[in-house]
């Protein structure tokens, strides 16, 4: 068991040396993790410093802390890093990442190291916080200008990776290291018996014994090699025998050989020498001979530089035996000229180095390569002088080439800005050539003439559109071409090719070249039909206003006047018997009187003395209202379609009821055989000019029937009060749905085909408050009657006499005054006495006396409880308008009825 | 030829591209905190919303679309936000996004708006103040109805500088929604030259039964008269048992990302668990009226949704522990929320089309929700609710706040 022993001493060692290797690999594996680690982390946190710093220093001037936040955040996230920390220039805090505060370590650190950078770069320490060991990294953004971020990289967490890896590694070499011992003793024990017996019989064969016998009889690679060894003896001994025997045979071969060899070297043309290194011939043929006429019988031992004249081996590289070198010189032979090409390759050899040289007479292929040269000297000197004629011939031809492209692009830049230029503006262009072919249209021209240029190209310009001037038809471009001269006109007709009139401006002008010849003509024309629509409009808004001032004079007056005559009659009239004759004429005048007030009163709208009394209303329940209540009877169809979200108005539905009712009558007599009205309202936001009202937003009603249509001759006159083509029309209809909308800021339009129909738009301002429901109010016909004192103001005699009989017959106590001055002096006496007057009804103006409005006032100093009523001709008085704000508490529009005053009264008594 | 030119006028031509979406449903997309510590906003502000599209769509919709919310949790973390956000897009292909809650969320989100901005994504209503959502170049893309929390902590700085106190600390979550509210209070102290007096941070997601006794004793060791907190509303409420706790007995503010009656829900509990008065000195400030004051429109129809629809949890965020509250801020604001939506939707006509979307705000003019305050949007200008409200605590109740010197009795 000596293996045993030994392999157990073996053990032992391996055991001490595993142990040192592991302990030294322990330290120097934890050594590199953690250099590497530290340079990964340095590296990590200087990526992510970098990728802020370089990818987003605009955050970093923008102010916004959160933003800075959101980025830093991120980072946080990452294994390793600690914290986050950004502050500017000055120190000042502008983002972290610390729980619950910055420690003190870190605000020290900062103190310790101030702002020492000069690069970009950034810089790392070893900051200990919380008895934590970080690295912190700097890096500045835009040079420390917009702030310096610093990265907090954990070392604990580098310290822990490093003893997980060491923990891993270790244990597994020791697994390792186990299991490799016990399966190596294991196989040692099995294998070292054979193996002594078969080391003791190498021993015996180095000895020569090779009949000594072997007792390994596994079949195993142990026994296989004892067996193979013993075969190998036996062949070793024959194999001694047989070398004797084939060194003797190879002798033999090899003498054969250079006799064989030297026959074949004395028979070949070249000449053949073999020298050695200090140039003494040991070898050669009769060729060599022949070749130098040589008669000497013996040349061995003799030096080659003497027969031939020159040192062949001078040149040759020693160190290189595998060079072969050939060298060529001259021969002078008996008076002939040669030239000999000697190949010199060398052989070492047991004795030294030899040469051998082979001479081959090159003479005739010398002088044929002469020649040849000669012609190819001659040929390049021609080849060169034609390349030089060529390239100068380049040349220029590449500088034309130039000079050619930079006119072309010039040319082409300018095409292309004219082009654009004319495509781009909003006015038609069209030029043409001398003989006033069309040569060129831009976009516009071909919208307003309807033709493509490419149908009209080269045709003549008179062929394709005409201009009347004075219903002629004349061509501006001939004129201009013809006179040369600049032609101008603020407004013509133009017929285009599809024979629709256009109102247009115009220029034309010749185009001259640099030689001053007329080459063509320009024209540049305007559509200025909706601009003359605008003009029209505007005219026909002052020719009403104008006419409205008048009317609502006239108005006014006869207002007082209708007031009289109409209470007087129903005066009258309640006195009277029913069955009486009179009373039928009554019935009469007073029906007469009621015309005259609607005349009057659409007198007034389109008068300028007011404002409608406005309300945020609802339209679709107005005009639902309105369609219902004008067409029932009658045998007109209705489609109505009102957008479900229709924007409120700000109107005075009184007015606007009256400007669609107006339009639905027109509308019916439009369709005496009966047809169909179509009204559509919906939502509306102007924001261009196209209209003559300012952008915003706005209601648009359409009312539209199927009717005969006007006749264009008099859509101008319409809107103009007293025109008519009706045989009982009043003319004032339309007149007063226009001033009505005026004075609603909005816009009436008016379409119309001849025998297709008419159609109305009406656009009114959109209002952003919450509307009122409107319903038509039914006028109670039955006087109400009450009692109470009334004081009456007004300064026509006729109004005081008929209100105070009107008044006693409905029951109330009246008194009289003439102005302001006077009612109030009447209402102190009656306050002082105790009997106070239950409602005053005061006159708004009184011509040269203290009027309703300044009156209302004083009133309600004195008595504050006073009720005060006002009355007017004016309906459309601001003070009518806004009463409540003057401090009345109803209203009285002239002319009104004993109805009316009932109606007010009561209502502001409490009546029922 | 060149003279020729030059009396010639030019005109441009504008064209518009529009991307159709043809639905009869409109689908909005909403990703919020369903889950996790601050759920109670995203719930909050989906049931008000819900409440008022289910009213509109009761009414036969807008032009007949009915409106919907696709909901997506996130709780309150910015990856599953940014995720959300791309299936909605993508996957869902909603209408418009709206409703989203938080600041680190909403802000990750931003540069995504840019990227679909071909797409004509806009970003309505986010349930956050900070101020990278109005400010180039991202307000272009969301449209917010509420104030800015700069605003709120502001009207704060100035009411207790008013009052004579000076040495105010910050409470705030540490990321991007605290850093923007410190930011706005270091700016307003600057102001009346004044600095933050001492700050403690803390982390998101922090709980109610977490410990904040180590920012507690960073105020206490500065003498701090006034704390305001930039905080989620269990940290506040955490925040504010241990200062009481500890003896830190001054006034401590809130702003609206802390849901006023899930903080109070928390400290009335304590209070009756433990004897002790932790909701005395205690201030919210609110981005919409409170919803037991002034008799607002808005308020009326709120209260009337509320209670007749009754609007629940999102089902599958549903798992049985949150009672859903009557009325509350929050509510309000995504009811709030859901009536600028519904406005924007009527102006956009019966098909709807994303393209369209700024042109149709813009042209909404002066928009009147019902409340004390007129909002508009322009192409260029936002006007969102300018006013700030505040509340206090007291015998359980939460109640407008008169004036802040009762924060001082």
């Amino acid at each position: 068991m000596i293996i045993s022993k030994l392999f157990k001493k073996a053990l032992v060692y391996i055991l001490v040396i595993f142990v040192i290797m592991v302990t030294l690999s322990s330290l120097f594996s934890a050594y590199i993790l953690r250099k590497n680690l530290i340079c990964e982390y340095i590296t990590k946190a200087n990526a992510f410093a970098n990728s802020i710093s370089m990818s987003l220093p605009d955050v970093f001037l923008k102010d916004d802390m959160a933003l800075i936040q959101s980025i830093i955040d991120q980072y946080l996230q990452v294994e390793g890093v600690g914290y986050v920390f950004v502050h500017d220039e000055k120190g000042k805090i502008m983002a972290h990442t610390f729980v619950p505060n910055i420690p003190e370590e870190f605000i020290k650190h900062l103190q310790e190291a101030p702002f020492y950078f000069n690069s970009t770069e950034g810089e790392y320490r070893i900051v200990t916080i919380k008895d934590k060991k970080h690295i912190d990294i700097r890096k500045p953004v835009l040079m420390g200008k917009a702030g310096i971020i610093h990265i907090g990289m954990e070392m604990d967490v580098i310290n822990k990776k490093i003893m997980s890896s060491l923990v891993k590694i270790q244990t597994f070499n020791l697994v390792i290291f186990i299991l490799s011992v016990g399966f190596m003793y294991i196989l040692i024990e099995r294998i070292s018996n054979p193996l002594v017996k078969l080391t003791d019989y190498a021993h015996s064969l180095r000895r020569r014994k090779f009949d000594v016998p072997l007792t390994v009889d596994s079949d195993d690679e142990i026994g296989e090699l004892a067996r193979t060894m013993q075969s190998m003896a036996r062949e070793l001994a024959s194999f001694v025998g047989g070398l004797q025997r084939a060194v003797k045979n190879a002798t033999e071969e090899l003498q054969q050989v250079v006799l064989y060899m030297n026959a074949i070297v004395e028979n070949i043309a070249d000449g053949l020498a073999v020298i050695d290194e200090s140039g003494k011939i040991f070898h050669y043929n009769s060729s060599f001979k022949e070749m130098f006429n040589i008669n000497n019988e013996h040349l061995i031992e003799q030096d080659i530089k003497e027969i031939i004249g020159v040192d062949l081996t001078e040149n040759y590289d020693f160190n290189d035996s595998s060079e072969v070198k050939r060298q060529e010189f001259n021969y002078i032979s008996e008076g002939k000229f040669k030239y000999i090409e000697a190949c010199i390759s060398s052989v070492d050899l047991e004795c030294g180095r030899n040469f051998i040289i082979i001479f081959r007479d090159i003479t005739k292929r010398r002088e044929t390569e002469n020649k040849l040269n000669k012609l190819y000297h001659e040929m390049e000197i021609k080849v060169r002088q034609r390349t030089k004629e060529l390239e100068e011939t380049n040349e220029i031809l590449k500088e034309e080439i130039k000079i050619r492209h930079e006119y072309e692009n010039m040319l082409q830049e300018e095409k292309e800005l004219f082009s654009v230029t004319l495509r781009s503006i909003g006015d038609g262009v069209v030029t043409t050539d001398k003989d006033c072919k069309i040569v060129f249209l831009n976009r516009v021209a071909e919208q307003l003439l309807q033709i493509n240029q490419d149908d009209i190209k080269g045709k003549d310009f008179a062929d394709v559109v005409k201009i009347k001037d004075y219903n002629k038809d004349f061509c501006p471009l001939k004129e201009a071409l013809e006179y040369g001269r600049i032609l101008e006109r603020k407004q013509e007709v133009l017929v285009n090719a599809r024979g629709e009139e256009l109102n247009i401006a115009f220029k034309v002008a010749p185009i001259y070249d640099r030689q001053s010849q007329v080459q063509g003509a320009v024209m540049v024309f305007q559509d200025i039909s909706e601009l003359m629509r605008l003009e029209e409009e505007r005219m026909r808004k002052e020719k009403l206003e104008s006419i409205g001032l008048l009317a609502g004079g006239i108005a006014h007056d006869f207002n007082n006047k209708l007031t009289a005559i109409l209470n007087n009659i129903l005066m009258v009239k309640i006195d009277l018997d029913t069955e009486s004759k009179n009373f039928k004429r009554l019935e009469d005048a007073y029906k007469a009187t009621l015309r005259a007030q609607q005349l009057t009163q659409q007198l007034l709208t389109f008068s300028k003395g007011g404002a409608p009394i406005k309300e945020t209303t609802s339209v679709d329940q107005l005009i639902q209202d309105v369609i219902n209540f004008t067409l029932a009877g009658s045998n007109i169809g209705r489609e109505i379609d009102l957008d479900p979200f229709l924007w409120p108005a700000e109107i005075d539905p009184g007015q606007i009821s009256q400007v669609l009712e107006n339009l639905v009558i027109n509308a019916m007599q439009a369709m005496p055989e009966g047809g169909i009205l179509r009204v559509r309202a919906e939502n509306f936001v102007l924001q261009d000019k196209t209209l003559p009202l300012p952008p915003g937003k706005y209601i648009r009603i359409s009312v539209k029937d199927t009717g005969s249509g006007i006749d264009p001759e008099y859509m101008d006159k319409i809107f103009d009060p007293y025109f008519t083509t009706k045989e009982k029309g009043s003319g004032l209809g339309l007149a007063s749905a226009y001033s009505i909308i005026n004075n609603h800021d909005g816009f009436i339009d008016v379409i119309s085909e001849p025998g297709k129909g008419t159609e109305f738009i009406i656009y009114l301002p959109a209002s952003d408050e919450q509307s009122k429901a409107i319903t038509r109010q039914k006028t109670e016909s039955h006087l109400t009657k009450g009692h109470g004192r009334i004081l009456v103001m007004d300064d026509e005699q006729e109004i005081l006499d008929v209100m105070a009989d009107a008044l006693e017959f409905l029951g109330y106590d009246v008194d009289l005054s003439k102005d302001g001055r006077e009612m109030l002096e009447k209402y102190k006496q009656a306050m002082y006495r105790g009997q106070s007057y239950d409602v005053v009804i005061m006159d708004l103006t009184v011509p040269g006396g203290m009027g309703g409005k300044e009156a209302v006032s004083e009133l309600l100093k004195i008595d504050p409880k006073a009720k005060a009523i006002a009355s007017s001709g004016y309906s459309q008085d601001q003070v009518m308008a806004k009463y409540k704000e003057y401090g009345f508490v109803g209203v009285l529009a002239k002319p009104y009825t004993i109805d009316d005053v009932a109606q007010v009264i009561s209502k502001i008594l409490g009546i029922a | 030829m060149r003279q020729f030119f030059c009396t010639i006028f030019f005109l441009c031509a504008t064209f518009w591209l529009n991307i159709s979406v043809h639905a009869r449903d409109i689908y909005l997309g909403m990703s919020g905190a369903f889950t996790g510590p601050t759920r109670s906003l995203g719930i909050e502000l989906y049931r008000g919303s819900k409440a008022y599209f289910d009213f509109i769509n009761d009414l036969g919709g807008i032009n007949g679309n009915k409106i919907y919310i696709k909901t997506y949790d996130d709780g309150y973390n910015p990856d599953p936000t940014l995720i959300n956000t791309i299936n909605l897009v993508e996957k869902d292909k909603v209408f418009l996004l709206f409703d989203y809650v938080g600041t680190p969320t909403t802000t990750r989100i931003l540069p995504l708006l840019q990227k679909y901005s071909s797409k004509h994504i806009y970003l309505f209503c986010p349930f956050t103040g900070a101020n990278p959502m109005r400010q180039p170049p991202y307000n272009k893309f969301v449209y917010n109805l509420r104030a800015s929390y700069n605003q709120e902590v502001t009207a704060l700085v100035d009411n207790f500088v008013a009052l004579g106190i000076k040495k105010i600390g910050v409470f705030y979550q540490i990321d991007a929604y605290g850093r923007g509210g410190w930011q706005g209070i270091r700016k307003a102290l600057h102001k009346y030259g004044l600095e933050v007096e001492a700050e403690a941070t803390y982390l998101r997601g922090a709980k109610f039964t977490d410990s904040f006794v180590e920012q507690v004793n960073i105020f206490l060791e500065k003498g701090v008269e006034a704390v305001i907190c930039i905080s989620a509303y269990a940290a506040a409420a955490g925040f504010i048992r241990d200062a009481r706790d500890l003896g830190l007995d001054v006034p401590i503010a809130n702003i609206s990302f802390v849901d006023a009656e899930s903080q109070s829900e928390l400290l009335f509990d304590l209070e009756q668990k433990t004897g002790k008065n932790y909701t005395q000195k205690l201030v919210n400030s609110q981005v919409v009226p409170f919803y037991t004051g002034k008799n607002l429109p808005a308020l009326k129809e709120y209260k009337m949704c509320m209670e007749k629809y009754r609007p629940t949890i999102p089902e599958e965020f549903d798992d049985g522990g949150y009672n859903c509250k009557k009325f509350g801020a929050v509510s309000f604001e995504g009811f709030l929320n859901a009536k600028l939506v519904v406005k924007l939707l009527q102006a956009l006509g019966s098909e709807p089309v994303r393209a369209e979307i700024p042109e149709a705000m813009s042209r909404l003019n002066m928009i009147d929700l019902g409340i004390d305050s007129i909002v508009f949007y322009t192409y260029y200008f936002q006007q969102p609710i300018d006013k700030v409200y505040f509340i206090t605590f007291q015998n359980g109740q939460i109640k407008p706040l008169k004036s802040f010197k009762e924060l001082l009795k």
